[in-house]
Order: C-alpha cells, then sequence, then structure tokens
C-alpha cells in the first residue's frame, strides 16, 4: 500500500533541515521537491508523446463523435445525432454489435481462464522438459494477431485440413463451411482468440503459482490434503488477486481486438460477428464518416472506465 | 491405541509425500499432450503447407510434402514481400530505441527524483498502458493527416510509441526500484552528476529489463496491425501484417504462398521469443503486472 509520493515527501521533509529563516529558494525547493527541473526534463519527451498522441486524441474523439465529419472535409457540429443514429437505427447494427462484443469476450475470456488456469497447473508440476513445454505452450502469444488468425482461417478453410479429413473420412455429407455460419463463425473467432491469448494468461498464472510458499503446501500434505484440496484451498486463494488482475487486462485487449475478427470473418457473415470496434473501424475508415465511428468507439468507453480504474488502483497498490 | 494412531499418522504421511497419485500423474500428461496438439498444430500446419505444390495442398491433401517446395517464398521475396519486411523491421527498430531512451529517462525521473506532481505521473502512466488502440485511431487518424503523414512510414514511427512507451517506463520503473540506492548515492558522492549516475550506474545494471523493454517495443511493434492497416495505405508503406491481407485475391489457390508469408511475418517475433523466453516471461509477469 506504500505509494510512491507518500515515501517520497516523508524522506524529503525528513531530509530538509528546520531552519527558522528559509529563503524563497530554499520554499520553492520544498514546495515542488529538490529535483523538479530535471525531474520534468527527463519526462518531457514521454509527456509530450503520451499528451500529444494519447490523451488529446481521445478528448478529440469525444468532439468528433459529436459532429458529422467526413474524411476530407470539416466537420459540422450535429450535437447527440451520431449516438441517436446508432442506438436508434437498425440499420446501423450497433445492437448486434453490442450483443456480439458481449458473446464474443464472455466466450473468450471463458474460454482463457480455464485453459490458462488448467495449463499453468500442469506446468506448476514436476514433469521433465518443463522449460521447454513452457516455452512450446508461450509460443502462440508471440505470433502476429495477423498469423495466427491466417494460420486458423486455413486450418478451417473449406480447402484446409478440417474440411480435408472429413472429405477423406466420409464423416459428413457436406463441407464445414464455418464463417458462412453465423455460430460457427463466432466459434471459430472465440476459438482463435483463445488460442492466441491463453498463453498470457498461463504465464502469469504459473508465476503466481511458482510464488505460494512451498511450506503451505508441506504443512496441508501432512494434514491430509490430497492434490484437489491443496490446489482450492492453497493455490487458488493465492493467485486470485492475479486471475483478477489478468481477467480485467484481458478483458479490456480482447474487446478492443479487432485484427483477428477482421482477418477471419470481416464481421460476417451478416454482422453476426461484428463488434463494436469493428464496427467503429467499418464506420469510420472504409465508410468514411469519422464522426460516427468516433461515437461507436466511445460507446465502449464506460465500460472500459470502470476496468481501468479498477484496474490502475490494483496496479499502482503494487508499489 | 495411541501407537497405532501415530502408526497411521506417519502411515498417511509417507503416503502423501510420495506426491500426486497414479491417476493425477496420468492426467498430467494426458493434458500436456492436448495442450501441445492444441498449440502446435497450427504451427505445422503453416509451415507444412508453405512447403506444399499448390496439388499436394488442393487435390491430394498430404499431410507431409514428398519434397519440401521453396517457390511459394520464391515468388514471395521476388515480388512485395521484401518491401513489407524492410518496413517493418524500419519502424519496429525506430520505435524500440525511441521507446527506450524517452521510457528510461522518464522512469528515472519518476523513481528516483524528488519533485511534485510524479505520482500523479506514475499513475497516468499506468493509465495510458490501459488505453486500447481501437478507442485511438479514428481520432489519430485526423492527427496523422493534419501532419501530413498520411501513408508514409512517419506515421507508423509517430503513433506506435503510444503502446510501446507506457509498457516500457512502467517496466523500466519497476526495475529501477529493485536497484539498491546506495549504489546511485556512492555515485553522486564520487561527484557523479544525476544524469552521469543514469548513464553509468543504473542503466548498466539494468540491462535484463532494457533487453525485456526492447524485445517487446520491436515485436510489438512488428506484430502491429490496426494503426498500420488505418494509417497506411499505398504499396510503398505497408509493413509486413498489411502486406499479408493484401495477397488475398492475388490468386485464386492462395493459401501455398499466404502460409510461406505468414511464416515469415511470424518469424522474427517467434525467433526472439524463443531466444529470450525467460526474460520476457520475467517481464511479463513481474514488469507488466505484479498480482
Amino acid at each position: 500500500m506504500a505509494r510512491l509520493a507518500t515515501v517520497g515527501t516523508v524522506t524529503t521533509a525528513a531530509r530538509m533541515p528546520n531552519l527558522g529563516i528559509v529563503g524563497w529558494r530554499m520554499a520553492t525547493r520544498r514546495l515542488l521537491g529538490r529535483d523538479a527541473a530535471l525531474g520534468w526534463t527527463l519526462l518531457l519527451p514521454a509527456l509530450v508523446i503520451l499528451g500529444t498522441l494519447l490523451a488529446y486524441p481521445f478528448f478529440d474523439s469525444v468532439i468528433l463523435s459529436f459532429q458529422d465529419r467526413f474524411i476530407g472535409k470539416t466537420g459540422t457540429w450535429i450535437g447527440l445525432k451520431n449516438y441517436a443514429d446508432l442506438i436508434g437505427n437498425p440499420n446501423l447494427h450497433f445492437w448486434e454489435a453490442t450483443r456480439n462484443t458481449i458473446v464474443f469476450v464472455g466466450a473468450a475470456i471463458a474460454g482463457k481462464f480455464a485453459i490458462g488456469l488448467t495449463m499453468a497447473a500442469v506446468l506448476n508440476q514436476e514433469v521433465p522438459g518443463r522449460n521447454v513445454l513452457r516455452g512450446l505452450m508461450f509460443l502462440p502469444w508471440a505470433l502476429p494477431a495477423v498469423v495466427s488468425a491466417y494460420a486458423w482461417r486455413f486450418i478451417l478453410d473449406d480447402t484446409g485440413p478440417i474440411n480435408g479429413f472429413i472429405a477423406a473420412f466420409q464423416l459428413r455429407d457436406d463441407y464445414l463451411l464455418f464463417f458462412n455460419d453465423p455460430k460457427l463463425a463466432m466459434f471459430a473467432l472465440v476459438t482463435v482468440v483463445v488460442w492466441s491469448g491463453t498463453p498470457f494468461w498461463t504465464m502469469n498464472f504459473l508465476a503466481a503459482m511458482q510464488a505460494v510458499s512451498q511450506e503451505l503446501y508441506e504443512a496441508a500434505e501432512i494434514d491430509g490434503a490430497g492434490t484437489f484440496a491443496r490446489f482450492r484451498y492453497i493455490t487458488f486463494p493465492s493467485i486470485q488477486p492475479v486471475l483478477l488482475v489478468t481477467t480485467m487486462l484481458s478483458t479490456i485487449w480482447t474487446s478492443a481486438n479487432l485484427t483477428q475478427i477482421f482477418v477471419l470473418t470481416g464481421g460476417g457473415p451478416n454482422y453476426a460477428t461484428i463488434t463494436v470496434p469493428l464496427l467503429s473501424y467499418l464506420v469510420a475508415i472504409p465508410g468514411k464518416q469519422l464522426g460516427a465511428g468516433a461515437a461507436a468507439s466511445m460507446l465502449m468507453v464506460p465500460a472500459y472506465l470502470v476496468l481501468v480504474v479498477l484496474l490502475s488502483r490494483r496496479m499502482l497498490d503494487q508499489e | 491405541m495411541v501407537g497405532s494412531t501415530v502408526h497411521n499418522a506417519v502411515h498417511a504421511h509417507r503416503r502423501m509425500r510420495r506426491g500426486p497419485g497414479a491417476g493425477w500423474v496420468v492426467a498430467t500428461y494426458a493434458a500436456i499432450a492436448i495442450f501441445l496438439v492444441w498449440t502446435l498444430v497450427p504451427f505445422v500446419w503453416m509451415v507444412l503447407t508453405s512447403v506444399k505444390t499448390n496439388k499436394e495442398i488442393y487435390r491430394d491433401f498430404t499431410f507431409l510434402p514428398k519434397e519440401v517446395y521453396w517457390d511459394h517464398y520464391e515468388k514471395l521475396l521476388t515480388g512485395r514481400m521484401g518491401v513489407w519486411l524492410r518496413n517493418s523491421a524500419f519502424v519496429s527498430s525506430v520505435t524500440t530505441a525511441l521507446s527506450l531512451v524517452m521510457g528510461s529517462i522518464g522512469a528515472y525521473a519518476v523513481t528516483r527524483l524528488r519533485f511534485a506532481g510524479r505520482r500523479v505521473v506514475a499513475q497516468a502512466l499506468v493509465l495510458t498502458y490501459l488505453v486500447p488502440s481501437s478507442l485511438l485511431f479514428i481520432p489519430l487518424f485526423q492527427t496523422v493527416s493534419s501532419v501530413g503523414l498520411s501513408n508514409t512510414l512517419g506515421a507508423l514511427l509517430l503513433v506506435y510509441p503510444t503502446f510501446t512507451l507506457p509498457y516500457c517506463t512502467w517496466m523500466m520503473m519497476s526495475y529501477f526500484k529493485s536497484i539498491p540506492v546506495e549504489l546511485e548515492e556512492a555515485a553522486l558522492i564520487d561527484g557523479c552528476s544525476r544524469l552521469g549516475v543514469l548513464w553509468r550506474v543504473t542503466l548498466p545494471l539494468s540491462l535484463p529489463a532494457i533487453a525485456v523493454v526492447a524485445l517487446f517495443s520491436f515485436t510489438q511493434s512488428w506484430n502491429e496491425f490496426l494503426y498500420a492497416l488505418v494509417f497506411t495505405n499505398s504499396q510503398a508503406s505497408r509493413t509486413v501484417t498489411v502486406g499479408l491481407t493484401q495477397m488475398l485475391g492475388d490468386d485464386v489457390f492462395f493459401w501455398g504462398q499466404m502460409m510461406a508469408g505468414a511464416v515469415m511475418a511470424a518469424l522474427p517475433s517467434v525467433v526472439l521469443y524463443t531466444a529470450a523466453q525467460r526474460l520476457v516471461i520475467r517481464g511479463l509477469t513481474v514488469g507488466g503486472i505484479k498480482g
């Protein structure tokens, strides 16, 4: 809980000689801290970059969302019309996108959690070649999202191995056309996202598991706890904070991810896999309506805000 | 009575000490087998497909190619793929260098210097780490075109630090904190300036963190797709991830080439991660988030 600045100010104050007369220089130093000039200078490049290319665009996006603005033209202020259209006009597919985003994120997070936890539990055992296994299972995370999407798209393609297998053994009368069926397309999407995202979870869970004190396990063994009981009553509670942080982080990234959807389904068939970020892309860039696209992306902000506030508090508490 | 209780306890203890029962061992190995198949099949299939002839891919449906067929790679490398790879390498290297410099000095300021407002800055940095690119690409599209960088690699150099810099700074911050401050104080007493301390003492001690941060920045920039798709729409400025999506439609039977392209696009990241695996895992789990 010891926060950065509490430590900082306390030590600074303690080091300051308590002079009867304090010159103005001393006073400003006390007010700003002894390294103010150098500190801000060193921070300047990062702050300029993040201020102009992250903070400013974010607020710019809020303003943009109240405008009717075409790419290459100046915008006109239209108040809440972009939002009203998104919510009220079914042709814009906003509610489908919202529903899909919830299904997609929910299923993907559940999958990553279940597989990540099991994988970490397995890799936490003393099995021969554990480091090699860990390295191999980490691989999908290193792949560019585009590459994992194409690797899977070929596997699921009508000329790919799954349909080749079906044809060779005549398992079905017809091919499984994954990207023509709404349910199969969503299933395929979730599979790919789970495949490429799980290693991040595994590695976090595994690191947390390895930090659990061995003595706890030994004590539990003496008390007669079996493998499952040890997991349930020692491992799980110990790694729970990591489970929570990983889940929140991954929820943000999964919901924002549109690369794999773009490559695998493009939102189809018939909008069955379009998500809110993909909708905002399609409206803003190919559709050239920057204002409406910004409004769509802004509608994700309330959900992000909750997650970001919770997360940044937790991440800072680690200090 | 007492004797038998003690005996039972010791017996139970011995049994437990032998570790998990046979059932659990079997389950563990079964799980490993399943996870290996799940993880590796897409890789294996991608690599195998990239060295098969079109006949093998589409007609014969062979598992292993009769012989390694390099034509897909050759066609790509004599075509546009070379430019894409060069673009990606350029953007990723420059982004990495920029993020390393700006991230290190910023992190040093926040962790080691005493001044008002640094707590707020540290919090703001965490916040920026969490802002997804899907919220930023639309307004950034405006920014990029208003400074005249549309369809140039300069657009990416401008924008990529927005996702590498927060992580770099955050990671360097947590590493700097782990270095004993006494080392720096000794150098200060010996007459070293603040920047001298950073250059001669702190950074040399932070090489593992620098390696992770460099690797992370490089691969994240290399793998990036959305910004590259939105900001660069010309042949000359295309990076490899966007290039791959442009290969569709070149040819009806494109999977051989596509898989060859995918292998080449994946190679740098996979090689780097595998080489520095230990460092990366520690960096991801300790620096990025700590439970």
